[in-house]
């Protein structure tokens, strides 16, 4: 593809593969979606601040409701802190770049797109059910509109995004850091992001399997969450195992930043610091088992609730050990009262009073009186406004000289936090007194009394949104005409404050040594108070010229946009019949968007664009395992959670369900005997395949792909066969129950693997007859073969799952 | 041994593991059902770990790769663990 078309300073943008540049158009992105989220909640604040209002209808109403909490949580909080994460971690750990540049950037482009499909749902009837999406109200008898399933191609595509990124993080924390840097010498920042991707990687693809049903169940009639046997405790399972980590990883990257924004306003290193990262592991280990209290008058049983509300108390403990290290770190410490240091204050306060009132919740007793009111609003939103938006403001002023190079004004900024922070608990606090206040009602009568603290809280969101205005001035103000900072304008201790500022496009002209004690000086005499350690820039200097920092690839754009195309295809067609649900997808789209994904992936994989491994950096615990095969086995580990929701979907309607099909009664144990051995016997050849790879043979290599397609190719003709004739019988389609529904769709997903699989064994072929892998640089076949065999492994485990059970 | 022989002889194992799991579908009357059950998905299990150990090279692996993939799953495990807990309780 032709990258001329463009200006240059266009295709800066569009093409980056550079984590700064990737970094900032983060930052942007989220903040416009900052607007679009604050604009909606102001709207609702208008619709009740007095009793009996009609502003906007009902419908409306909900929708906003619904897509400003997609919004905040989805694509304003994560992003926002991920763009900084791009930006600053790589220096903060002295990389060069992150592991996957190209990756990274495609990770941006879904993000972008999928922003771009919930804001359109509104053309197509929005999601109007509350951002939890709750069954069976997602049902397509009760939300007929097709926003709901744009709604869910956005959810889908935005997962996507956070797995690819996770993966890239991942690896360059792993594997990426400068001689010295060990991993207990890491700034907490990039710890506070370590703990989120780890949350991440085993929260994001539940909720990708519980979206990936909620949008079957819509398009294809099947009975996940429509039928009793699933239905809402299914969907609360699975949406709260993701639901309640969630809220960690939207809130500890504001907490990593509050620990370096702290230290260099204090000028005292964060009290217990190595107690705070452990704090973090533990309460992101907690919040998996916690997620039950959000289910606590579903009727899960008297087990359950006591063991939810032991370990949601015992959550808040590691939190407790964080917030008395930062009061620690403050006292009888000479605080400069810059912006990012009052915003990190602010922050600390709100998030003690959003974590004592969550407590609350934690009894049984409280939450069946508060469940559903604006109690409930108020307290997560202490957390998520009051601790992560305030937190992750702090982080905007605290690098902005250093993506910019310019200061901000100051005394404008300090303005904008009183007038924020009052303003945020005019809004907020009232709705603490708003105790028998339902959320998510869009009127309310005059005798309720609610409309003075109502009024109230409107007042304040105006003044809070409007004190949102001075941020954004003096920022788009300053980074064009504010004084330059120099590179440390704060006497900051980590890496990043030992570059110019801006940072230039390579990063460190040499890497970085760090001493053992894990101190830094920089040339400007500061330096932790008892270190005296310092980077020491000359050690090592190969000299290579990193072409990649200055490399651009169109591929990350056009693949998101072919996803996007596809996945709107997928969502904004005509449903032909209610009941049983029938839905005909917009197939110009899909093709359009399957065409332009096939053009990608080839121009993509056929780019000239390398990435290099520096040597001697610091890598443990993976020292021995290159980059490449680390995030692969790291995508897996996604993948295992995947189907782990899919086959635990399986079992929770199939041990609800009084009667289920006999073994052999519908499904030919010998169809699943043949297609088990026809994937093992594939796995066979592609083992065999690596080992011709490694001792030079092209003719074995070759003669391994290519059965190990066939196989493939057998696999799934068997598969389709046995899928016609279940069909052709008519009791047996995939919406005549939840027997039919769970197999088409678990194995379904197995086979879209399978058919990914095969598509790299078509490339690895055609590479392979042009003479590669067979000189050493096997290691594609590798690589594809570890994801061959999953396929493989998973198979393994529905054989007797749905044939032998 | 030979690698070659060595993945022949996994194989051999993978499909003579699938051929008791087939057989054992015609004795699935005389067995228990709570023991038919553990027992498919306890050679499930075994054949995955030996597709894993050998196929996917983690028995080769160093010790770092290996521990970060079995402690992926113990927690994965763990997990849906407790939604079954959860399930019974309800």
């Amino acid at each position: 593809m032709s990258q001329d078309i463009f200006p240059p300073r266009v295709r800066r943008w569009l093409f980056t593969t550079n984590h700064k540049e990737v970094g900032i158009l983060y930052l942007v992105t989220s903040l416009f979606f900052f607007v679009a989220a604050g604009l909606l909640a102001l709207s609702m604040r208008t619709q009740l601040s007095v009793p009996d209002n009609h502003v906007l209808t009902e419908t409306l109403y909900n929708q906003f409701v619904t897509v400003h909490g997609l919004l905040m949580i989805f694509w304003v909080l994560s992003p926002f802190a991920f763009g900084f994460a791009n930006y600053v971690i790589p220096l903060q750990i002295g990389a060069r770049d992150l592991a996957f540049p190209r990756l990274n950037a495609m990770s941006y482009w879904f993000y972008l797109f999928s922003g771009v499909a919930i804001i359109m749902s509104f053309m197509f009837g929005a999601p109007d059910l509350g951002w939890t999406l709750y069954s069976p109200q997602t049902a397509f008898q009760f939300a007929p509109a097709i926003g709901l399933n744009v709604g869910a191609a956005a959810l889908i595509l935005i997962t996507v995004s956070i797995t690819m990124s996770s993966v890239n993080f991942l690896v360059t924390m792993f594997k990426m850091r400068a001689p010295g840097m060990k991993l207990r010498n890491m700034p907490v920042f990039p710890w506070a992001i370590l703990v989120t991707i780890f949350m991440m990687l085993y929260a994001f693809p539940s909720f990708l399997a519980a979206v990936l049903l909620l949008y079957v169940d819509r398009a294809f009639g099947t009975f996940y969450f429509s039928s009793i046997q699933g239905g809402a405790l299914l969907w609360d399972n699975v949406f709260w195992f993701f639901g309640h980590p969630e809220v960690y990883i939207v809130l500890f990257p504001a907490i990593g930043v509050i620990a370096d924004v702290i230290p260099t306003f204090t000028r005292r290193p964060l009290y217990g610091s190595k107690y705070v990262i452990g704090s973090m592991i533990a309460a992101a280990v907690i919040s998996f088992i916690v997620w039950g209290h959000h289910m606590f008058v579903t009727g899960i049983g008297l087990t359950s609730t006591k063991l939810y509300t032991v370990t949601t108390i015992a959550v808040s403990l590691p939190f407790d050990v964080m917030v008395i290290a930062m009061i620690e770190t403050l006292i009888k410490a000479r605080i400069k009262l810059k912006a990012a240091a009052l915003f990190a204050l602010g922050a600390i306060a709100l998030f003690v009073i959003g974590g004592i009132t969550g407590v609350y919740l934690a009894s049984v007793a409280l939450d069946h009186a508060l469940r559903g009111t604006y109690f409930v609003v108020a307290h997560f939103h202490y957390i998520m406004v009051g601790a992560s938006i305030m937190g992750l403001i702090a982080g905007l002023y605290y690098w902005f000289p250093k993506l910019t190079g310019r200061m901000y004004n100051e005394t404008v900024a300090k303005i904008h936090f009183v007038v924020s922070f009052i303003g945020f608990n005019i809004l907020y606090f009232p709705m603490f007194l708003l105790l028998d206040m339902p959320r998510r009602i869009q009127t309310y009568a005059p005798d309720t009394g609610w409309g003075p603290l109502n009024s109230l809280a409107t007042l304040g969101g105006f003044i809070f949104g409007g004190a949102q205005v001075l941020l954004f001035l003096n920022l788009l103000l300053s980074q064009r005409r504010g004084p330059a900072s120099g590179p440390n304008p704060w006497d900051g201790w980590t890496l990043e404050w030992s570059l110019p500022s801006p940072v230039p496009a390579h990063d460190f002209d040499t890497i970085p040594t760090i001493a053992e004690d894990g101190t830094y000086r920089f040339g400007n005499g500061s330096s932790y108070p008892n270190g005296s350690a310092h980077i020491d820039g000359s050690k090592i200097g190969n000299g290579l010229a990193y072409s990649h920092l200055e490399g651009m690839s169109p591929w990350p754009l056009v693949m998101a946009f072919a996803a996007f195309l596809f996945f709107l295809g997928l969502s904004i067609g005509q449903p032909t019949s209610p009941n049983p649900v029938s839905f005909k997808p917009f197939w110009p789209l899909i093709a359009d968007g399957a065409i332009l994904g096939v053009i990608s992936l080839y121009g993509y994989s056929r780019e000239r664009f390398s990435v290099h491994e520096e040597n001697h950096v610091e890598s443990w615990p993976f020292r021995e395992v290159p980059n490449v095969k680390l995030g692969i086995w790291t995508f897996l580990g996604a993948e295992v959670i995947f189907f782990g929701v899919l086959i635990g979907a399986y079992f929770f309607v199939r041990t609800n369900s009084a009667t289920w099909p006999a073994v052999g009664e519908l499904f030919s144990i010998r169809n699943g005997f043949a297609m088990t051995l026809v994937l093992l016997t594939s796995s066979l050849t592609a083992i065999m395949a690596l080992a011709s790879a490694k001792i030079g043979s092209r003719n074995g290599l070759i003669a391994g792909l290519l059965a190990t397609l066939g196989l493939g190719a057998g696999f799934l003709y068997i598969k389709a066969t046995e899928w016609i004739e279940l069909g052709t019988h008519g009791v047996f389609s995939v919406a005549s129950g939840l027997p039919a529904t769970s197999y088409f769709i678990t194995t379904g997903t197995h086979g879209v693997h399978v058919v990914a699989g095969m598509c790299m064994t078509v490339y690895l072929l055609a590479n392979t007859v042009r003479g590669r892998y067979i000189k050493g640089d096997y290691h594609a076949i590798e690589h594809f073969g570890l994801y061959w065999h999953f396929v493989d492994i998973v198979w393994v485990f529905l054989f007797p799952l749905f044939y032998l059970i | 041994m030979n690698t070659t022989y060595l993945y022949l002889l996994v194989f051999a194992i993978l499909v003579g593991g699938t051929d008791i799991e087939f057989n054992l579908a015609t004795l699935q009357a005389t067995i228990p059902y709570g023991y038919y059950v553990s027992i498919l998905l306890g050679l499930a299990g075994l054949k995955a770990i030996l597709i894993a150990m050998f196929y996917q090279h983690l028995k080769y692996e160093p010790r770092s790769l290996s521990s970060w993939v079995i402690i992926g799953l113990v927690i994965a495990s763990l997990l849906m663990s407790l939604s079954f807990i959860q399930l019974h309780g309800h």
